[in-house]
């Protein structure tokens, strides 16, 4: 079957299998080096790209499904500001994951808070902001943002970081990132 | 490794017409939905017997959400988190956290209604709380005459828990009533995808009238086994006054495991124990929550 899409910037066309795993094309004709492991599907969450701007597991998405489709992999996500967040982070907090879930965590942070930076654009409305402050909505909020980042984390099995610590690098890299938003407007 | 293997055919139909003539002369194609549970358990590449494919990502028709006052049907393509954000308008906010506690976010934006009622060796935990609320689905037989029938989601399995429909029936529509007013719990321990053997889901709905429970609807899901409807909680709950006295809880939990025991002889102990507790964990909740009232 013929295939073309886009993966980190460069336009590629392939004639591979149909069912073929977008993480066996990214190991074997890619050769990108951040995906590591084939787990067949057992969910080792280890294999996460951006499909279109959303996060997937790369072993789940079959070859017909890339056609026309955008793909960011860890290779080009690191070059970026976004990642550059993370990062700092990482070392503000002092939690940095093993090289095996690196690249897959940090994928998975940012997807976290793109969902969480999008909630708040919603409450950006002064009205919902008030009713907020005055029935102290803010910490249950807060608190549901928490248990959603834990939960989106537990994708990936590797267990060399505590999901407590990756909740502070996400409220730090949202700081980061609120900051920057403040002196751009 | 990859050599002399034929790739899978993929079929991708805009509308009904074009499925309804493909799968008739593939009848053994294979539906593609989400692709959530078929790439982890059912296609390992590469494969010697690649099975034809008909991916449904192109029926817009499956994709649709349609809602009224009182009920909201969601097309079978539809994703689950699409279903969860759905949800808030509907369904109670316990509904609505069991609905977004299904999984990932990143599963659930990949995973659709149709594959996660229509898996064939696993029953999902989005089928257990479809099943506690009366939900149905409208099943389309690919025949030269079409023909539409309407199932109850509990009805789509057998009593083993096998898949009754069969591979020419595509699930095109799941309709669900609104209930914002209901008491429900949802307990999960251990997830179908990769701890089958073992997991169990519970998930309940009742209306609470005055300290007395009404209109109860239970569901135990035991992923390779089965899914297990209780006339006997159901029966034995309704029309109960909170609280209950604590020998009762236990009578109750007792019968209950006793039920499931005659009906389902190859669950394990540790999914007998984890049911009962689970039942035992909500009649608790429910007495905390009417003395805290009182």
């Amino acid at each position: 079957m013929k295939i073309d899409c886009n993966i980190d910037g460069k336009n590629y066309s392939f004639s591979v299998n149909s069912d073929k795993p977008l993480i066996q094309i990214l190991i074997d004709d890619i050769e990108v080096e951040s995906m590591m492991s084939i787990c067949k599907g057992a969910f080792c969450g280890n294999c996460i790209v951006m499909i279109d701007g959303q996060a997937a597991l790369s072993c789940l998405i079959p070859a017909f499904k890339m056609n026309g489709a955008t793909i960011q992999t860890f290779e080009s996500f690191r070059k970026t500001r976004a990642f550059r967040d993370i990062d700092r982070a990482y070392n503000e907090v002092g939690c940095t994951p093993c090289r095996q879930c690196y690249a897959s965590k940090t994928m998975i942070i940012e997807s976290i808070i793109q969902t969480i930076e999008k909630q708040q654009s919603l409450l950006s409305n002064p009205v919902e902001r008030n009713r907020l402050r005055r029935s102290s909505e803010i910490e249950e909020i807060q608190a549901e943002q928490d248990q959603f980042a834990i939960r989106e984390l537990s994708l990936n099995s590797c267990t060399c970081t505590e999901d407590s610590e990756l909740v502070k690098v996400v409220k730090a890299c949202l700081e980061y990132r609120r900051r920057r938003n403040v002196r751009r407007s | 490794m990859y050599e002399d293997l034929r790739s899978s055919t993929v079929f991708s139909p805009e509308g009904m017409g074009e499925l309804v003539n493909y799968k008739q002369k593939n009848p053994q194609a294979l539906f593609w939905a989400g692709g959530t549970y078929l790439m982890a358990k059912d296609i390992t590449y590469p494969s010697k017997n690649p099975i034809d494919i008909i991916s449904l990502d192109r029926m817009d028709e499956l994709k649709r959400i349609t809602r009224n006052d009182t009920s909201v049907e969601f097309g079978s393509m539809v994703n689950l988190q699409s279903v969860s954000i759905v949800a808030k308008n509907f369904f109670s906010s316990d509904i609505c956290k069991a609905l977004s506690s299904l999984s990932t976010q990143i599963i659930r934006s990949q995973a659709t209604v149709g594959g996660a009622l229509c898996t064939q060796k696993i029953k999902t935990s989005f089928a257990t709380i479809m099943t506690t609320l009366d939900a149905s689905v409208e099943c389309r037989i690919l025949s030269k005459k079409p023909l539409v029938k309407w199932v109850q989601v509990d009805k789509m399995f057998d009593k083993s828990g096998d898949l009754i429909l069969s591979p020419t029936t595509l699930v095109t529509k799941l309709h669900i009533n609104a209930c914002k007013d209901s008491l429900f719990y949802f307990k999960a321990t251990g997830s179908p995808m990769t701890e089958a053997e073992n997991a169990v889901i519970f998930a309940i709905r009742c209306k609470l009238l005055q300290n007395t429970i009404s209109e109860t609807r239970a569901c135990f899901n035991f992923p390779l086994v089965g899914l297990h409807t209780s006339e006997l909680v159901q029966s034995s709950l309704t029309g109960i006054v909170l609280p209950m006295n604590p020998v009762r809880i236990m009578k109750l939990t007792e019968d209950l495991i006793e039920e499931i025991r005659r009906e389902h002889p190859a669950l394990k102990p540790i999914q007998m124990e984890q049911a009962s507790r689970m039942f035992e964990s909500f009649l608790y909740n429910l007495n905390a929550q009417i003395i805290a009232r009182s």
